[in-house]
């Protein structure tokens, strides 16, 4: 398994699949959007050689946008909230599945589990018992997106 | 003559993705279903004939591997092309999946890779 962090790894996968995915492309700091801190997020689970969880946050500004992109709308107020909440969550899975064969080898199999939505005051178990294993922050014009990924302790073979 | 043609993935917004994509390739669509994870797709496939299934692998209920192996192995439907279309990045799982003649688009993919394996794969039914 690579030594943490992983910062560098979270932060090149995530800016892949917001470009290849979504169409959206990173800008400097004060160029994104102010908006207040990310509130929404996803998270999704993951088991195999070691198990944790992956959780993604974006501004509430840059949802609909990430939705209408993915989707090819011209509209991001076309789309529905169960599309936002989808493209979210999509957008965790295919990040954590990028970052997996980076954490434990090409070679080993991880079950990844269904990616959902946290309430905004909440998180995985493991998120509020110490930091994270590694952490990006990606500036889009309509507001910031984090990536935050937890390893359970001692749940390396 | 037209394809009909099965998405299997747990994401609306991917599936829709999908369909968007091979509204752009040179394949030619008959009817187009979704389903929402392997047993669904495997109910739809008991009522109406799929010429060729896109396929993720996590899903609930039954996950993509689970759901090809019961393709595979049944007479009926054991040549039906399959695309997988994963975040899968384990080499072994790949290869597994490789081994039983599925194709693989990795996520996140652009719609020029799903339509590239697409036209391989018509290139080769037309060859054969």
């Amino acid at each position: 398994m690579k030594n943490e962090p992983f910062d560098e790894d979270i932060f090149r996968a995530a800016a892949e699949t917001i470009e290849v995915l979504a169409l959206m492309f990173l800008v400097p700091p004060e160029e994104s959007l102010q908006d207040p801190q990310p509130s929404k997020t996803a998270h999704v689970d993951f088991t195999g050689p070691c198990g944790g969880s992956l959780a993604v946050s974006i501004s509430e500004s840059l949802l609909p946008e990430l939705a209408a992109n993915m989707l090819g709308e011209e509209d991001p107020d076309q789309c529905s909230i169960a599309q936002q909440t989808d493209a979210l969550n999509e957008l965790t899975n295919v990040i954590c599945g990028n970052i997996l064969p980076i954490v434990g080898g090409p070679e080993v199999i991880f079950h990844v589990g269904t990616p959902s939505m946290l309430a905004t005051d909440s998180g995985p178990d493991d998120r509020q018992s110490r930091p994270p294993a590694g952490r990006a922050e990606l500036f889009l014009d309509q507001g910031l997106l984090q990536v935050e990924l937890y390893i359970k302790e001692n749940s390396v073979v | 003559m037209s394809l009909n043609i099965l998405i299997v993935d747990d994401s609306a917004v991917i599936r829709k993705m999908i369909i968007k994509t091979l509204g752009l390739s040179a394949l030619p669509l008959g009817e187009v279903c979704e389903a929402g994870n392997g047993q669904e797709a495997l109910d739809i496939m008991d009522r109406q004939w799929i010429d060729l299934v896109f396929a993720d692998l996590n899903m609930p209920v039954m996950d993509g591997e689970v759901m090809i192996e019961k393709i595979r192995s049944n007479p009926e439907w054991a040549d039906v092309p399959i695309i997988v279309v994963s975040t899968e990045g384990s080499r072994t799982r790949i290869e597994r999946l490789q081994s039983q003649g599925v194709r693989f688009v990795h996520k996140p993919f652009s719609p020029e890779q799903i339509c590239r394996v697409v036209d391989n794969l018509l290139e080769l039914c037309h060859e054969e």
